[in-house]
């Protein structure tokens, strides 16, 4: 692979390539983990550092970018354990059982239409562009940070990264249906989040 | 499980599995022929597609100059 | 060679995967082995119209075709006939007012508040969702009244629909 090679080489422009390609997410990735943005960054320059140390080595069966999330998992890991003590347990947990919609939006049973909803979910009403907005983004920036810690990097990973099902379940170390479960109710309240702000703007 | 139907309430706990083609072909038949007729659902599920949607435009933000600057430099001390 | 239905959104799109159907005539490959709600061309016989209103109603032509139950019918690829004439926003609001005409009267409170659902619907019906979801209340409402009554108002809806359109049964060929 033409970048594997050039990083060999030592050649600038593959640093450059290397950074710009995958840093971003990478910083991202390791946040998942340890929830100090300088540890992070530092996380990250470990990961550099060993996959510059290794590259000669690589033999290009699994792609970089594997090669390269595996490494840094793994880093993030140890370093997020020895971080780990100072956090409290609560936010490791996941929450109590909570639906994807609170229950009072649908009728109960003894009406008409046990289970229907009894006005439809909210109108968002704004424009698909006020959504795809900074607002927003910060928005569920500010809703994913705020998620028990296993649902956080399920969706982070699947939704923000764009990894696949397959993909998440390894590297969390989770099955399939626990990966959906968690996936079910972090969108749960995103969702919620972004109409609460979609609402909200309105007025 | 026979059911003749889901509800709403059932469905959007489903919603999830639905989307990632995940729920067995007698359940999505169910889903889908409630959506037949449910405009609250089916605009429920837009929402979760927007939702999804609008989760990965965090991909977008550009790692900050200094960050990148620094990731440059560890890079550069393996520059042959 | 079999004739059945299909439902679509404007523009010949399949309502659930957002896919576009080609042209009239053109065939479409179900892309293998036709397996229920997994793989496969997917349409319906007349009996199951009712429960999937959308706002264009085609003709469609199925090659290797089974009907695995509930009014649906499997093939490994179909093409576009032809839009069923019949099928607009003036015969869906007879739809519903037909369907409004035969509720149940009296009966018990469920009943009745069902009933008053479906009217409160069908003032607005166009065809396409709305439609579909009158049908449903009135089925609801008729399996209130007495057990079994969801079947005989789908059976009812469906007839009065393919009387409407004139639609031939699905024939298999």
């Amino acid at each position: 692979m033409e970048l594997v090679r050039a990083l060999r080489a030592g050649e600038e422009a593959a640093f450059s390539q290397l950074v710009d390609t995958f840093g971003r997410s990478m910083l991202r990735v390791a946040s998942l983990y340890v929830r100090d943005r300088a540890v992070a960054e530092e996380v990250v320059q470990e990961v550099w550092i060993g996959v510059m140390r290794g590259i000669d080595r690589f033999e290009g069966r699994a792609s970089l970018r594997t090669w390269l999330f595996s490494i840094l998992v793994n880093t993030a890991k140890t370093r997020g354990a020895r971080e780990a003590r100072s956090v409290p347990f609560a936010a490791l947990g996941d929450d109590a059982v909570q639906p994807a919609v609170p229950e009072d939006r649908f009728l109960a049973d003894g009406t008409a239409w046990p289970g229907h909803w009894t006005n439809g979910p909210a109108q968002w009403g704004a424009p698909l562009d006020r959504l795809l907005s900074r607002e927003t983004r910060d928005v569920i920036a500010g809703a994913i940070d705020r998620l028990p810690e296993m649902q956080r990097r399920v969706v982070s990973l699947r939704d923000v990264e764009g990894w696949s099902s397959g993909e998440v379940c390894n590297v969390l170390e989770i099955s399939e249906t626990n990966q959906r479960v968690l996936l079910h109710r972090a969108r749960s309240r995103l969702r919620e989040a972004i109409e609460r702000s979609a609402i909200e703007g309105n007025d | 499980m026979s059911e003749r139907e889901i509800t709403c309430q059932e469905l959007v706990e489903l919603v999830t599995e639905y989307l990632d083609d995940s729920l067995p072909p007698d359940r999505r038949l169910l889903f889908e022929e409630h959506l037949a007729f449910c405009s609250a659902c089916g605009t429920y599920l837009e929402q979760m597609r927007l939702t999804i949607r609008l989760t990965g435009t965090l991909r977008e933000d550009d790692l900050d100059p200094i960050a990148r600057d620094s990731m440059l430099a560890v890079l550069r001390g393996f520059a042959r | 060679m079999t004739i059945a239905y299909k439902f679509l959104r404007p523009g010949r799109m399949a309502p659930f995967t957002g896919a576009r159907w080609p042209p009239a005539g053109e065939w479409l490959d179900g892309g293998g082995s036709p397996a229920l709600c997994r793989c496969g061309i997917h349409a319906l016989e007349a009996v199951a119209l009712p429960k999937w209103m959308t706002e264009e109603l085609w003709r469609v032509e199925l090659d290797d075709s089974t009907h695995p139950g509930g009014g649906i019918v499997l093939a490994r690829r179909g093409r576009l006939v032809e839009r069923v004439a019949g099928w607009s926003d003036e015969t869906a609001h007879a739809y519903a007012e037909d369907c409004l005409h035969h509720l149940p009267r009296g009966g018990c409170e469920v009943v009745r508040t069902r009933a008053a659902d479906t009217v409160a619907v069908a003032a607005t019906v166009i065809a396409g969702t709305a439609a579909a979801e009158v049908g449903y209340c009135a089925a609801k409402a008729a399996e209130a009244d007495a057990p079994g009554g969801y079947e005989r108002e789908r059976i009812r809806q469906a007839i009065w629909l393919a009387s409407r359109l004139e639609l031939e049964r699905s024939t298999p060929g």
